[in-house]
């Protein structure tokens, strides 16, 4: 007797996502999944933008790492309120893991909640953790041919990160090939290059992000990809 | 390594599935995943015969229909399916404004049953 089940694999998981989807849309608070390789420069850019945009933004952050407070550490500085999640072990945050790290942030007044995922490319895409979009992040060191390698994230992903712009001088990334990889995901999102040590492109993401937090609170659902 | 995420998510369907049928036991279970969710399948096969010991799935067999990409095209119209997961073009005229029909997808499609005894 064949029984026809039709069910989302990672619905269990999905259910944490839906729920933290809806309170964040209660709040009015923006949510955003970074993902990249480890050592792209999450932290950093994240350290770098939230610095540059306190006067216009209140930030909290949540971290994924396998192990240790390493990144959590390095936002004290900012004085913002940061929760590092440790996986133990696996290779992206569920929305079950996350969740917590909603929990301890719902006693702040917040526009913005980022989320740095475990250093992966691949993993962490096939995990909705309740965000209004996946941001991408390839550094440059890394070539112009991770879109081609890894489709999933940059099919999803809302906006493209090209970081440490000041390397471009000793690696030889392709930015044409890159932007052509980006083209064939069949979606236009668009592309910030940045350098986190100058600052430099901060100001572009920045705004996206603001843009893309008022047309939240308008009502107008920003959505995992930018023109479904 | 996020296949046992997978394994994990199909046990508890199944587990589910599974109560609602009391007096019979699981044959046959067949998912289908579309090429972008990048499963391996091996690995997911194997980790799988590690988690369905003592379970409902003990006896099962384990079909892994694993979909091609498929779009529909906005420019003319066609439909077809997509090679390369990274290249999202059109198979007609090879435009990529594109929407994708299936290819995504990750899902528990049915569970064969047979009564005990
Ligand atoms: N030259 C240069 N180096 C950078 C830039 N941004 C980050 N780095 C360096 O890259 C290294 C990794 O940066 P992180 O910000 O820790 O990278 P991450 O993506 O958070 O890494 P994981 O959390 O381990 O996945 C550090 O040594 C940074 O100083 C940049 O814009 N230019
Ligand atoms: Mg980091
Ligand atoms: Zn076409």
């Amino acid at each position: 007797m064949e029984i026809k089940v039709l069910r989302d694999i990672l619905e269990h998981d999905g259910e944490f996502a839906r729920r933290t989807r809806e309170d964040l849309r209660g709040r009015g608070v923006l949510c955003l999944n970074l993902i990249g390789a480890p050592g792209s420069g999450k932290t950093t850019m994240l350290r770098s933008l939230i610095a540059l945009a306190s006067d216009r933004l209140r930030f909290g952050v949540i971290i994924g790492d396998i192990a240790s407070q390493l990144d959590a550490e390095r936002f004290s500085p900012l004085g913002i309120p940061v929760v590092q999640l440790n996986t133990g072990g696996a290779c992206h945050l569920s929305a079950r893991l996350t969740r917590r790290g909603f929990e301890a942030l719902a006693s702040n007044e917040l526009d913005v909640v980022m989320v740095e995922n475990v250093g992966n490319l691949a993993c962490p895409a096939e995990f909705d953790l309740g965000e209004d979009a996946k941001l991408s992040m390839v550094s440059v060191a890394e070539g112009h041919d991770k879109p081609v390698k890894y489709p999933l994230l940059f099919h999803q992903a809302a906006a493209h990160i090209l970081s440490k712009t000041d390397l471009d001088p000793f690696v030889d990334f392709d930015r044409d090939q890159y932007y052509a990889a980006l083209n064939a995901t069949g979606h236009r999102a668009p592309v910030f290059p940045i350098c986190a040590k100058t600052g430099e492109g901060l100001d572009a993401v920045i705004d996206w992000i603001a843009g893309m937090l008022d047309a939240k609170r308008k009502g107008r659902e920003p959505g995992l990809r930018p023109e479904a | 390594m996020h296949e046992w995420a997978l394994v994990e998510g199909v046990m508890r369907i199944s587990e589910e599935e599974g109560a609602r049928h009391p007096g019979h036991y699981v044959v046959g279970i067949e998912l289908e995943i579309g090429r972008l969710r990048q499963v391996v399948p091996e690995d997911f096969r194997f980790l799988f015969d590690i988690a369905r010991r003592g379970t409902v799935l003990e006896r099962a067999e384990l079909v892994l229909d694993i979909r091609p990409v498929r779009v529909h095209c906005r420019d003319c119209c066609a439909d077809g399916l997509v090679e390369e997961p990274a290249w999202m073009a059109c198979p007609r005229c090879g435009g990529f404004d594109v929407e994708m029909v299936e290819g995504d997808q990750m899902l528990v499609r049915s569970i064969n049953l047979e009564p005990n005894g």
